[in-house]
């Protein structure tokens, strides 16, 4: 594994997350347009992220809850605190 | 005010469903989320407008649940401790998978990785989990959450990939077991 690879690596989280400065995404996607085995890495754990969020989604509220706080900012009025 | 409040009416979904999986019950996740609205509801002056609401609400109910938790403490493993390595894509390459030969997508629904995310994530201890939910299913920056927690980012990044790892190892593990209902082979 070489420098930028390592580099790559640290960086990972911070690319997938959208955390990074523009210099520091420029460089991650360099190499991985150059390193099929970083790219591979990169593909799966940006699958991942995918995943938890595709899975964690299905679950809506309940319509009683919804109605609920529907009513809280209909029939409250009262002044705040 | 209702027109001000309908702003946080709109987080109903995304509250909840991460309220379900911080309290793993449904009951409780509803009664966590009401809780943060009737508290959103009383200090609605204390939101100033133009800044994010979703924050806000998440704020809110991130700490009913720790103040929750407070009175019902349980057993927690430490967190902020480095962890070893682990990845699921570096445990295929072991077991000899041809993983550049498939896409993410392939590998995870082969292996039946799906299925289990929820449950796995609801193992992971709460610090780990709150971070990892805030991140990765509702979308918050590592500054956002930071604040939203009262931690610094550092601690943020480390929980996340600490976290990350943690669900990868639970998934890789059930993963493993035999499922709950296999499938009979040459039985017509």
């Amino acid at each position: 594994m070489g420098d930028h690879c390592e580099q790559t690596m640290r960086n990972l989280s911070g690319y997938i997350d959208r955390e990074l400065n523009d210099a520091d995404i420029k460089k991650v996607k360099a190499h991985l347009d150059d390193c099929p085995p970083c790219e591979e890495v990169f593909e799966f754990q940006a699958e991942m992220k995918r995943l938890v969020r595709k899975e964690c989604c299905k679950d809506d509220a309940p319509a009683r809850l919804r109605q609920w706080v529907r009513q809280l900012a209909t029939e409250k009025a009262k002044p705040a605190e | 005010m209702s027109s001000d409040f309908s702003l946080f009416e709109r987080h109903v979904d995304a509250l909840y469903r991460s309220a379900l999986r911080l309290t793993r019950k449904p009951e409780d996740a509803e009664d966590l989320v009401q809780e943060t609205y009737l508290r959103a509801y009383r200090y609605r002056n204390r939101f100033k407008p133009g800044t994010n609401e979703k924050a806000w609400l998440f704020t809110i109910m991130t700490n009913v649940f720790r103040n929750r938790l407070r009175q019902r403490p349980a057993p927690e493993d430490p967190i902020d401790a480095p962890g070893t390595d682990f990845s699921i894509y570096d445990q295929l390459r072991r077991e000899g998978m041809p993983v550049h030969l498939m896409s993410p997508e392939e590998i995870i629904v082969e292996r039946g990785f799906g299925d289990e995310v929820k449950r796995a994530l609801e193992e992971l201890p709460v610090p780990m989990r709150m971070v990892v939910v805030l991140v990765d299913v509702e979308d918050f920056s590592y500054k956002e959450v930071a604040s939203i927690l009262g931690i610094k980012i550092g601690t943020v990044m480390s929980r996340l990939h600490r976290g990350r790892q943690a669900l990868q190892k639970k998934l890789w593990e059930y993963s493993g077991r035999p499922k709950a209902r296999p499938v009979a082979v040459g039985a017509h």
